[in-house]
């Protein structure tokens, strides 16, 4: 019974401090659409992961939840929230072939900051067409940064791109030669 | 109150513990995985295992092969995993100014130092058992091979972990347990290029634990996030700086595996110039030479634990000049090295050296030249951009390095009869060495293949009691397995000391490079030509400009350094496939090779008998010595021809009509039949019953020998051949073509050499290419010339090496 007062007792503490710290996102439903057209994209792979560093000092990164959902014929996904006051910001990361990968925190191909996204319900992610002229293996690299290649495990992402890793080896090739 | 207390205590060392937002080293989500991915594109690791370990998807290829993790991840991984858990990343200081027994982290003396060294303590990474990064990464306490090695009960993703995992990805019997080993060889890899990749942060080769907890900024009440090192905070927030780091790489002459952390080359005792920008030295002595951390700036004075004599900062080889602050318009003044430039006018591009910054702390009128050794001097971002643009260009190049220093072994590997001559193609010697842990002498070639249930096996071990020099080679003799899933490959692995690194590892997959010859009749003239599987670089393999010349049935020796073809006439002629060399073997055609390659059986027609029938009987000639035996011999018109040899070397399939024989209507059609090499009939292979009018041709071993793919029409119905396999144990024959009931001219079929494909020439197209077939009833795969109106025929899987 003391418990549970001092559960309730402390409840509005610990809803502040999980506002006030970065770690809680509410479920929300998204839109992705071609840049150009403003048509929605069916079929691209969302994911969305969080991570938590823990240590001090000597710290290190682990991913702590992985989200991939496939965007349906208007374009839109649902990602479900995480409420963990201790998780890192979300990495974001939305991709179709034929598309510029896109990330909620670098642009390809210069690894610019994106300013202009926010974690809220309705968001509209617009995605660049992949131009002639880009290089696949410094696409595939950028994707592989975004994903956080090597973190938390990952399937529906790495199996869309391996048209393009293949692509990226094709061009590596060619350097060589 | 006091249990209050307890729990507001406890709640903040758990906060502590959890939520801590201060980064080690470079970041381990961003920064070290994509220097690793930055350093693999600059090394040579894609080609070196395409050519010498096979893997022809280069590093897409993965592991385990049903899953979606290639190299490049296993690599990123390691990067991303040699920070965990927390204390770990204790072992990843050096400071190359020290014996290598102390140049570890010690000036977590700090109260917030403390805390951590009681919790490593605690936890199983006691202080007592630090060690510098070179030490965790290779074990060695001073410059490798002679320098003391230790073992490290705590530490299984050294270097020599890496080498082991190699050894056994190469050699273990299962497939799966080879893979794991190769996933595992990567990861521990990116694991030791993490090592690299610290000492070209500066804070990690002087020492410098306390600046990684320098005050960020408030980002949240987690207070922990509040503190972190500024510099790696920049360069992840700039992920860009490690895009754009042109790779600056080592250049060691006979390397030593340590060399790339520390060649000891700058100590205490180092008296020659600065700065210190040679490529053979290693990345902790370059960065600890040139660049300042934050608490080892030496005119801040800072204590005992943080003084290095480098860089300096003086009126002959700094001098202040001014550029824009970080994110402003603001003046600052700033440290510049005279080496790179004269001050420049103020601009946007911020094109000034930002060495350090000088701090508002100075009076202001004390701020000149002269007194340049004595101003309190920071590192902002301007200081970090420069030192980032410096530095990664290393972190990339040694880590290239590095990459390059594991996959450098080459070996030279020429198949000959009855063995394999290993070549030393290396700079480096080859030799065995003893090991000082176990007094084991440790030096070997073994070779391996792989079974027919691919099961690695070993063949045989060579034990190098004498070096290899460069260029010297070694004849390794062995018995030619039976059960080789794929005949002429082999794995020859080394293990021993390769010039100075001691317990290296070469791996040589011997890669028989699989073609499908073929002979194809363009613009009226015959050629034989050669294609990859898939149907792709369709090259001349004889280039034969004679229009009377027509090109028969085609096949490569076992050891596939010959190619036996039939010409008109017909003759048989032997084409050295890799020397170009041409001479004839014989009258006749269809030749077979014996599965030794000493012999091949084929048909002469020894006698006409009027209308139009002729004598057809099989012979085999001793390739060496020319000598010939006649195999069948029956009198009149009779037909023993399109013999093919067995993968055992025990028996001949052939199409066989003999009219004193009825066995299986052979005096009416045409079967297959068996005899050994010596002419004694074994039986049928194909069996015609009344009502069965079928001619039975081109018998074609799978290569496990347990079936003979053929094909067969019925009497009369001339070039509507489908098809067929007849299993050897059941002599069940199947159709493998003509599932709808059409029929099309199937000619020759071939076996690939892993038996799961079978080509043949075919005019399903309406002209005759060369098709994939499925043998396991899946019909056809794909026609692979597809090159009307050429007409392609007699094709055959073969290997080069």
């Amino acid at each position: 019974m003391r418990n549970n007062h001092l559960r309730i007792k402390y409840a509005p503490f610990l809803i502040v401090l999980c506002f006030l710290t970065t770690g809680c996102y509410a479920t929300i439903t998204g839109a992705v659409v071609n840049a150009e057209t403003g048509e929605p994209v069916e079929g691209a792979v969302v994911l969305v992961e969080w991570t938590v560093t823990k240590g001090l000092g000597l710290t290190y990164t682990k991913s702590h939840e992985v989200i991939e959902v496939i965007t349906d014929k208007d374009g839109k996904a649902t990602i479900s929230g995480v409420f963990n006051p201790f998780v890192n910001p979300p990495h974001v990361t939305i991709y179709k072939k034929g598309y510029v990968a896109w990330n909620n925190e670098y642009i390809f191909p210069d690894y610019k900051h994106r300013e202009d996204f926010k974690w809220k319900d309705g968001v509209v992610v617009r995605m660049e067409r992949f131009k002639e002229g880009y290089s696949y293996n410094d696409h595939i690299s950028f994707i592989h940064d975004a994903i956080r290649l090597g973190l938390g495990e990952k399937k529906l992402i790495l199996k869309a791109i391996d048209w393009e890793e293949e692509k990226a080896f094709k061009e590596r090739e060619k350097r060589f030669k | 109150m006091m249990f209050r207390r307890t729990i507001y205590f406890s709640i903040l060392f758990l906060l502590i513990i959890c939520v801590a937002k201060n980064t080690d080293a470079y970041d381990d989500e961003v920064t070290h995985p994509k220097i690793t991915e930055q350093a693999i594109n600059y090394s040579q690791i894609e080609q070196y295992i395409k050519n010498n370990l096979g893997f022809t998807g280069g590093l897409k290829t993965k592991f385990p092969s049903n899953s979606e993790k290639n190299i490049i991840y296993w690599l990123r991984k390691g990067s991303t995993a040699e920070d965990s858990p927390m204390c770990r990343a204790s072992n990843h200081f050096h400071n190359p100014l020290l014996p290598w027994d102390q140049s570890y982290m010690s000036d977590d003396t700090t109260i917030l130092g403390s805390l951590i060294r009681t919790y490593c303590n605690l936890t199983g990474w006691p202080y007592s058992d630090r060690k510098s990064s070179v030490t965790w990464g290779t074990g060695y306490l001073s410059p490798s091979p002679d320098g003391s090695k230790i073992t490290m009960s705590n530490q299984e993703w050294s270097w020599n972990n890496a080498r082991s995992y190699y050894y056994l990805a190469l050699t273990s019997a299962s497939n799966n347990d080879r893979e794991t080993y190769f996933a595992k060889t990567f990861q521990v890899l990116g694991q030791v290029l993490h090592l690299i990749e610290d000492g070209a942060q500066p804070a990690h080769v002087r020492n410098d634990f306390i600046s990684h907890t320098y005050f960020l900024k408030i980002s949240s009440i987690n207070f922990t996030k509040w503190f972190g090192s500024r510099f790696e905070e920049y360069v992840k927030t700039n992920p860009g700086l490690v895009t754009s780091a042109q790779p600056v790489s080592p250049t060691f002459t006979n390397p030593r595996l340590t060399d790339f952390w520390d060649t000891d080359q700058y100590t205490y005792q180092y008296d020659g110039s600065f700065p210190l920008t040679s490529k053979s030295l290693g990345i902790t002595e370059f960065t600890n030479a040139n660049y300042f951390s934050d608490f080892t700036i030496p005119n801040n004075n800072p204590d005992p634990l943080h003084v290095f004599p480098y860089p300096m900062v003086n009126n002959v080889n700094t001098q202040i000049c001014e550029d824009y602050a970080p994110g402003s318009t603001e003046i600052r003044k700033y440290i510049s090295r005279k080496s790179n430039s004269d001050c420049p006018p103020i601009t946007e591009a911020r094109t000034a050296d930002h060495f350090a910054s000088v701090s508002i702390l100075n009076v202001e009128s004390m701020i000149t030249d002269e007194n340049i050794h004595r101003l309190r001097l920071e590192l902002d971002d301007n200081v970090h951009n420069t030192y980032a643009k410096e530095l990664l260009p290393r972190a990339v190049g040694y880590s290239a390095g590095l990459i390059n220093y594991f996959f450098r072994g080459q070996i030279g590997v020429k198949i000959a009869q009855g063995g394999i001559t290993v070549t030393n193609i290396n700079t480096e010697t080859m030799e065995s060495y003893i090991d000082t842990a176990t007094g084991q002498t440790i030096g070997n070639i073994s070779i391996y293949y792989d079974d027919t249930n691919s099961i690695r096996r070993l063949l045989t071990s060579y034990d190098l009691s004498a070096p290899l020099a460069p260029g010297q080679e070694v004849f390794i003799p062995f018995t030619e397995p039976n059960n080789n899933i794929r005949p002429g490959k082999y794995i020859v692995v080394f293990r021993g000391k390769l010039g100075n690194e001691e317990d290296s590892v070469i791996g040589k997959v011997t890669s028989p490079s699989i073609n499908i010859y073929y002979a194809s009749k363009r613009n009226d003239i015959y050629k034989i030509y050669k294609m990859d599987t898939d149907g792709n670089n369709q090259t001349i393999v004889y280039d034969n400009t004679n229009l009377s010349i027509q090109i028969g049935k085609l096949v490569p020796s076992p050891d596939g350094k010959t190619l036996a073809f039939t010409v008109s006439g017909p003759q048989i002629y032997l084409l050295g496939l890799t020397d170009g060399s041409l001479r004839k073997l014989a009258d006749g055609e269809w030749p077979s090779w014996s599965p030794d390659g000493k012999k091949i059986a084929f048909q002469r027609e020894t006698g006409q008998y009027l209308p139009s029938y002729g004598d057809v009987e099989l012979f085999i000639q001793d390739i060496e010595t020319g000598i010939e035996t006649q195999l069948t011999n029956i009198s009149g018109s009779s037909y023993s021809g399109q013999p093919a040899w067995s993968p055992d070397g025990n028996s001949i399939a052939y199409m066989k009509f003999d009219p004193y024989d009825t066995e299986c209507l052979s005096s009416t059609y045409y079967i297959i039949y068996r005899i050994d090499p010596s002419g004694n009939a074994i039986g049928p292979v194909t069996c015609h019953k009344a009502g069965e009018p079928y001619l039975d041709s081109a018998p074609a071993w799978s290569p496990d020998g347990q079936s003979i793919g053929f094909t067969r029409r019925r009497y009369g119905e001339l070039y509507k051949e489908a098809l067929y396999k007849v299993d050897m144990a059941t002599q069940t024959a199947t159709k493998l073509t003509d599932s709808t009931g059409e029929v099309y001219s199937e000619f020759t079929p071939s076996w690939s050499l892993d038996g799961k494909a079978i080509v043949s020439g075919s005019n399903r197209d309406g002209d005759f290419d060369i098709w994939l077939i499925d043998p396991n009833g899946g019909g056809y795969i794909t026609n692979l010339t597809n090159s009307n109106p050429d007409m392609d025929g007699y094709p055959v899987f073969g290997w080069v090496e």
